[in-house]
């Protein structure tokens, strides 16, 4: 279910299951399509982008065994469209106090610097039991 | 440096592996499986991956093309990808695959 926050913002709340990165690409391209000036042709990094940060996020839940939903919300503002992935996968410690590094992702860690490549700002932001990951994508419009 | 190479027909290609869709994190593992059977099954020469039919291509995607890379190194064989241009092959080359195997681009002209 899309949650429209305002005008200018919407939300899905996904379970944390391998097929819902493909649910998440579809929501924010849908949202870029339809945001007035955004390029068309960054349509591709957001979704790609916002695969590798539900990728990571829906990985975490999983190895926590978190059945929380993982949150997706975008929002268009001042030429920037801006997609936050909050996870509840417990943060970059695992189950056994053990603190995480690239190698516990599945892909390497090859995701992280493919979003900070594609997206014009990434932050991670450490909360109460996950991450939240920022994605600001500026409009590029043609001149 | 990129190897200069011919592009298609004199060398001979053993193994084909064609994937379809998405590759990402739902669906790597069963295309995994599917690159370890096809390497169980043997052969020698050039291994060709047709990602023409491909759609979009993550991460966990490029994890399985890379095992591909690494499996046919291990049998001391060359590898090809096909791609149409878009999406997928931005991706490759992004990640910078198509710095240790050919990458092949062909338009639906071609096909």
């Amino acid at each position: 279910m899309i949650l429209l926050l305002d005008a200018r913002a919407a939300e899905v709340r996904l379970p944390p299951e391998v097929t819902h990165s493909a649910t998440a690409r579809a929501f924010v391209a849908s949202i870029a399509a339809t945001a007035p000036g955004f390029d068309p042709g960054r349509i591709d990094d957001v979704r790609l982008a916002v695969s590798e940060a539900v990728t990571n996020a829906i990985t975490a839940h999983q190895r926590t065994g978190s059945d929380a939903p993982v949150v997706v919300r975008c929002a268009v503002t001042e030429g920037v469209l801006v997609v936050e992935v909050t996870d509840r996968g417990g943060g970059m410690v695992a189950p056994d106090g053990r603190r995480l590094d690239v190698s516990d992702l599945p892909d390497g860690g090859l995701g992280i610097p493919l979003m900070r490549s594609l997206a014009d700002e990434v932050v991670f932001v450490g909360t109460p039991g996950g991450t939240l990951v920022r994605l600001a994508f500026a409009f590029r419009i043609p001149t | 440096m990129q190897r200069q190479k011919p592009l298609s027909g004199d060398d001979v290609v053993s193994t084909r592996i064609r994937f379809h869709g998405d590759l990402d994190l739902a669906t790597a593992p069963a295309a995994r499986a599917q690159v370890l059977a096809v390497f169980a099954a043997g052969g020698d020469g050039t291994v060709e991956v047709d990602l023409r039919g491909v759609d979009f291509v993550d991460s966990s995607g490029i994890g399985v093309l890379v095992g591909v890379v690494r499996r046919a190194r291990a049998r001391a064989a060359d590898v090809r990808f096909r791609v149409r241009p878009g999406t997928v092959r931005d991706v490759l080359f992004l990640v910078g695959i198509d710095r240790i195997v050919d990458v092949v681009t062909e338009t639906e002209a071609d096909q």
